[in-house]
């Protein structure tokens, strides 16, 4: 009969190490650059590991993670949303705002709402009309930095609270703080939620095999608009409470957290293909991101460098994940492509 | 036994369970129709072959019968249920039937485990894994893969693994229907066993299951019933054990063993003709071994075989869309080592495939832009393109594959499906290709426009070019071909010329390469 | 025979008045949402001069007509991208703030000299681009979002942040014909005409209209995908490039303050203009008439007294409509 390739039996491994293996080949990989990174750093500036500037790391950990778990909720569904950055700056104006007239419970509560509310407008026009989430939420961050910029009449919203400042921002443990152990404490949930719950099947197979999904019944449209509900929400939490870091919102808040929440992601394993990537991953990622940026600013580099240094580390993830060259099932899956190409194709958005 | 009938008997038998009946399922699509009041009735306990040509209704019944399609009219019962044209639609939510389809629906990125139970209904909102692993391994010990693990990415695995487990997956469902649809074209024999041992076990157990298969050996092996359809109506049903493959192949056919066909084939093999194609000893593993074939000048050469034949993939590698990896290939004499398309389309080779929506064609473009995307050059003056040049190249074109030329400015997508496939075979033929590849010339074309196409074929033949095609409607391929290659399992198996091209010798060349045993 | 070779629709006869005609009504009459913006923008504009006061004075309309030019040029470029199926080019305002500073610093070579390099420094910031898109194949948006942030991060490494001042006279560039016709909008009108005409015309054009139309069809064609889609880069970063040039002339220096808005001006125009984002359909005329629309919308509003923030608002609904419309319009087609 036609020759196959041999059978992938594996009699000396349980199945749960096999997976084991295969995971912390990945994970493995990633700890060795953020600790590289670490070390580089650490040699060459005193000052890296102090309390202080780990301090600071985390705290923009606190950012940078929510943003990644965002934009990767939307990557392993197949999608992508581009307006997380906009939507940052919406929330904080808005949770300004409108903690300034009410109490900050309820300003929080309202950014939360505006995002939630945007990642259902997205969703559905993503799962119901077909478009491309690229297309659509380009759409939606035009509209979103008009508002933004309507709502804060062109100018800086500021919030003289300081308590809830100090609340979400008081060093807790010397590194850590309110916000930075919200964003822990929700990628731990994200990661529970992926591994054990149904529905984060669902997003594996609608990002794996779009076409395959529709063809079990699997809840596609659904599962789109989820995605795309909580990534809006993550991004207007993370907004809300950098607003409260900051007492000070402006419509530019938002600035090059799409760009870095990308990389983190892709940095993170999470293909831009759909239906890869981990909780874990996108933590490290994000915390990968932050301490390359904070070692480089503690070096002396330029803003306009660290820019360019990020742009680049996008550019060449992205290269990367062209050609499913960024991660080990990328590569297993590679190795052995599918025959009949011209039959069954994935359908999501990216495509590529 | 004769043609299409008001309503065949169903024949009785011990009393089982009746799972599923339709009465008088008609569905048809813009305005053709794919099933014609069909009567079909399921049993507990018993494998049902459903036989057919392609076109014959098969997949559309089984569209409707596991819940993707809705019948315009006529019921479909299940259990005690019935479910009528506007409730179908959900049996696969209500875990009534289970199918395995032609197409593979594994996720590549999720591990084996997670393929077994996607979607099924006994996972509940959180997914308890143990519990699952459980089960899915014994669901892999029934199906053979005992020692598969269940954390393997299931996109690293060879194709045939992931077929099977794609029935694994439909077993588990435990759902009393279960329909596999062409389910072992990519296995070896061995895993063929294990099918039929998993297939026996439901059967066993009391579940009805649906085979559909242009493999008689299998049928004669696993069958209690067969139903054949033909021409959107089921013909008739019967236990296995009263057919014989003959009477199996008139069913399929009909009645019409020898009639009267007008052949545009060429019969006049007098002459020696130049060979234009020749192929020795292909194979691109792992769709197709060792094929050697030849087309002469002037010649039309069909290839035919059922899925996982090889057929197909062949004249995709001859195009340069899969490059092979073993053998040679001469054209004109001269080798032939297309590795993309644009290098076979450098060599005067030109292909039109299957899916003119998906690749052939160019939809929201003018006809005219269409016809000429492939010979830019000629319409190309001073840098520019011309438009006088390019109506009047149109013009020819459209003439030339009657094509209406008052609507050259139209955007292709406002044509019918056959003046479509008229257009992308235009647009290919452009180019007076020396060899000119053919994937189901006529699919979804209607009869007017096929005629068109076949005269078109024999005409551009004529001309100069050596035309190889591939088909999975019999009865065209005996129209038009001067010879055929016959595919199984991805080897030639027989060749054809002239009278002998028949539809009985080209069914019996797919299906039955060896002698089932009585 | 005969009833094949005669047209009931009317043929026009030869002639090079008709010929120029029958090149326009073309466009006209393959996109209808084309005219539709074209008939809004006259309506508009009546609208302007008759209602809001301010509007139709002459420095206004010069204000107007400057500005207009830059998103008219760049979407003019940008139109290429979007014709090809490549969605868009987010690296747009990054590629024409820093011709400015280029531009800046080259002048002392001359005013011509200035030009080329700027462009060329463009054409090859198009090419990196082009390359990692159509050559590589990755993802056509994100490769322009980390691109907008190596060409912004480079180009103020270049300027050290400061405002460059440029060493030469450009003010050849900023005059103003018979005190009305700006030479920025001649600039438009050259760069809009040449543009439309290649991707009318020539065999470069019809191929990346044919690629937008079917990717897959265009490479069973044998089509050469992967070179005309990075020519195509080429070229929109070209045109940003020389927006950047007049943008650099106009305020006498070089200076990065330009900011994402005009990325969002110049796809708002691109798409209401009727560009369909899918790729295949509309020409840069339409992007271009999309451009003048947009401009006069917001100008009106800013001098009706309109916030800028609103002007922005109504960019965001009309990408939203624009893409929607497109989508329900290939559904109904049975396109998916």
């Amino acid at each position: 009969m036609n020759p196959l390739v041999p059978v992938s039996t594996d009699p000396g491994r349980t199945s749960a190490s096999h997976r084991f293996q295969r995971l912390s080949v990945e994970t493995g990989i990633r700890l060795a650059l953020i600790l590289a990174i670490f070390v580089v750093f650490a040699a060459s500036a005193e000052d890296f590991l102090s309390p202080g500037n780990l301090y600071s790391i985390l705290s923009q950990f606190a950012l940078l993670g929510l943003i990644t778990a965002a934009l990767g909720v939307t990557m392993i569904a197949g999608e992508f949303d581009l307006s997380v950055g906009a939507m940052v700056s919406v929330s904080a104006v808005i949770t300004l705002k409108v903690s300034d007239a009410y109490s900050p419970i309820v300003g929080l509560l309202a950014g939360i709402a505006t995002g939630a509310l945007v990642g259902v407008f997205n969703g559905i026009l993503v799962a119901f009309l077909r478009l491309s989430s690229l297309v659509v939420t380009v759409g939606t961050l035009v509209l979103l930095t008009g508002i933004a910029y309507q709502i804060a009449n062109n100018s800086v919203v500021s919030y003289d609270n300081f308590d809830v400042s100090s609340a979400v921002d008081d060093p807790i443990a010397q590194i850590l703080s309110a916000r930075s152990l919200i964003t822990i404490g929700i990628l731990v949930l994200l990661g529970l939620m992926l591994r054990f719950l149904r529905g984060g099947r669902y997003l594996y197979a609608v990002g794996g095999n779009r076409a395959a999904a529709f063809a079990m019944g699997l809840p596609v449209d659904r599962t789109i608009v989820l995605s795309m509900t909580a990534s809006a929400t993550l991004a207007a939490l993370a907004g809300g409470l950098l607003a409260f870091s900051l007492l000070g919102a402006s419509p530019t808040t938002g600035g090059s957290l799409l760009l870095q929440g990308a990389s983190a992601a892709m940095l993170g394993g999470i293909a831009l293909s759909g239906g890869v990537g981990t909780a874990t991953g996108m933590a490290l990622g994000a915390l990968t991101l932050t301490a390359l940026n904070s070692g480089l600013s503690l070096q002396g580099v330029s803003s306009a460098l660290i820019a360019l240094i990020n742009g680049l580390v996008l550019l060449i993830v992205i290269v990367l994940n062209a050609r499913n060259l960024g991660t080990v099932n990328g590569l297993l899956v590679r190795m052995s492509r599918p025959l009949h190409s011209f039959r069954g194709r994935t359908e999501n958005s990216n495509g590529r | 036994m004769t043609g299409p009938a008001a309503s065949v008997p169903i024949p009785g038998h011990d009393p089982a369970t009746v799972l599923l009946r339709t009465d008088g399922v008609t569905k048809s699509f813009g305005g053709v129709h794919a099933l014609k009041g069909v009567d079909f009735e399921l049993r507990s306990g018993e494998v049902h072959a459903l036989l057919g040509e392609n076109g014959a209704g098969k997949s559309t019944f089984v569209k409707i019968i596991s819940g993707q399609m809705r019948a315009d009219e006529g019921s479909l019962r299940i259990g005690d249920r019935t479910m009528d044209a506007a409730h179908q639609g959900s049996t696969q939510a209500t875990n009534d039937v289970a199918v395995v389809h032609q197409e593979l629906s594994i996720v590549p990125t999720m591990t084996v485990l997670d393929n077994l139970f996607l979607g099924h209904p006994a996972v509940g909102f959180l997914y308890r894994r143990r519990e699952l692993r459980r089960r899915g391994r014994a669901a892999l010990d029934r199906i053979g893969l005992g020692s598969l693990n269940l954390d393997s990415l299931a996109g690293s695995l060879p194709l045939a693994e992931r077929q099977l487990i794609e029935i694994a997956r439909a077993v588990t469902r435990d759902a009393r229907i279960v329909i596999l649809d062409e389910p072992t074209a990519t296995l070896s024999d061995a895993e063929i066993e294990r099918v039929f041992g998993v297939v026996r076990e439901l059967r066993a157990r009391g579940h009805a299951v649906v085979y559909i298969s242009h493999r008689l050996k299998e049928i004669f092996a696993l069958a209690d019933r067969a139903t054949v359809f033909r021409d959107g109506r089921r013909i008739s049903t019967e236990p296995v054990a009263d057919l014989t493959p003959d009477l199996l192949v008139e069913r399929i056919i009909g009645r019409n063993l020898v009639k009267e066909r007008s052949r545009i084939a060429n019969e006049d093999h007098a002459q020696p003709r130049s060979i234009r194609l020749d192929v020795k000893n292909l194979t691109c593993q792992p769709t197709f071994r060792d094929v050697s074939l030849s087309v002469a000048v002037g010649e039309i050469v069909g290839v035919v075989g059922q899925i996982g034949s090889g057929a197909d993939d062949l004249i995709r590698s001859l195009a340069g869309a899969r490059p092979p990896q073993a053998g040679s290939m001469l054209l004109d004499g001269e080798q032939y080592t297309p590795n993309s398309i644009r290098q076979a389309l450098s060599r005067g080779v030109s292909f039109v495939s299957d899916d003119r929506a998906k690749n052939g064609v160019f939809l929201d473009v003018p006809i005219n832009h269409n016809l000429t995307s492939m010979v830019l050059s000629s319409v190309v003056r001073g840098g520019i393109v011309r438009s006088g040049d390019e109506r009047r190249v149109g013009k020819t074109l459209a003439k030339r594959f009657t094509i209406d030329a008052r609507r050259l400015r139209s955007a292709a997508n406002q044509l019918s499906g056959g003046n479509q496939q008229k257009v992308s075979l235009g647009k290919s033929a452009a180019m007076n290709p020396r060899l000119l590849l053919l994937n189901e010339p006529t699919r979804g074309v209607d009869v007017g426009a096929r005629s068109e196409i076949y005269r078109l074929l024999r005409q551009l033949a004529d001309e100069g070019a050596a035309v190889l095609l591939f088909s999975s409607d019999l009865a065209e391929v005996v129209e038009i071909c001067d010879r055929v290659v016959t595919f199984f399992h991805g080897r030639a198996v027989t060749e054809l010329k002239g009278a002998d091209i028949t539809e009985q010798s080209l069914l019996q060349g797919i299906l039955n390469p060896e002698e089932v045993p009585l | 025979m005969s009833a094949l070779t005669s047209t009931p629709t009317a043929e026009t006869p030869p002639g090079r008045l008709t010929a120029v005609r029958s090149f326009f009504t073309d466009s006209i009459r393959a996109n209808p949402q084309g005219t539709t913006v074209r008939a809004a923008a006259v309506v508009v504009l009546l609208l302007g001069i008759i209602a809001i006061p301010g509007f139709a004075t002459l420095n206004n309309f010069k204000g107007l007509l400057a500005s207009v030019s830059l998103i008219g040029i760049a979407a003019a470029g940008m139109a290429i991208i979007t014709i090809s199926g490549n969605f868009f080019m987010l690296s747009m305002g990054a590629t024409t703030a820093v011709s400015t500073i280029v531009f800046a610093t080259t002048l002392s070579l001359g005013l011509l000299p200035a030009i080329i390099i700027t462009v060329a420094v463009g054409t090859v910031v198009g090419l990196l681009q082009g390359l990692v898109i159509g050559g590589w194949g990755a993802n056509p948006i994100i490769v322009t979002i980390a691109a907008a942030s190596i060409i912004l991060g480079a180009g103020e490494l270049w300027s050290g942040g400061l405002t460059i001042f440029g060493d030469g006279d450009p003010s050849s560039l900023n005059a103003v014909l018979f005190d009305i016709l700006p030479v920025q909008v001649l600039v438009f009108f050259a760069v809009v005409i040449l543009i439309h005409f290649v991707i009318q015309k020539s065999p470069f054009g019809r191929q990346i209209r044919l690629i937008g139309s079917n990717r897959d069809t265009a490479e069973f064609a044998g089509l050469p995908v992967k070179r005309t889609v990075i020519i195509g880069y080429v070229i929109a970063a070209a045109c940003a490039a020389m927006a950047g040039v007049l943008l650099g002339a106009e305020a006498g220096q070089g200076n990065l303050g330009l900011g994402a808005e005009f990325d969002f001006d110049v796809i708002s125009a691109v798409l209401v203009g009727g560009v369909v984002v899918t790729g295949g359909k509309g020409t840069v005329l339409d992007a271009a008439v999309g451009a003048v629309f947009i401009g006069m919308v917001g100008n009106l509003l800013i001098v009706g007294g309109q916030s800028f923030a609103l002007q922005t608002v109504i960019k965001g609904v009309i990408v939203i409509v624009a893409v929607s419309a497109a989508a329900l319009l290939a559904r109904r087609k049975g396109k998916r």
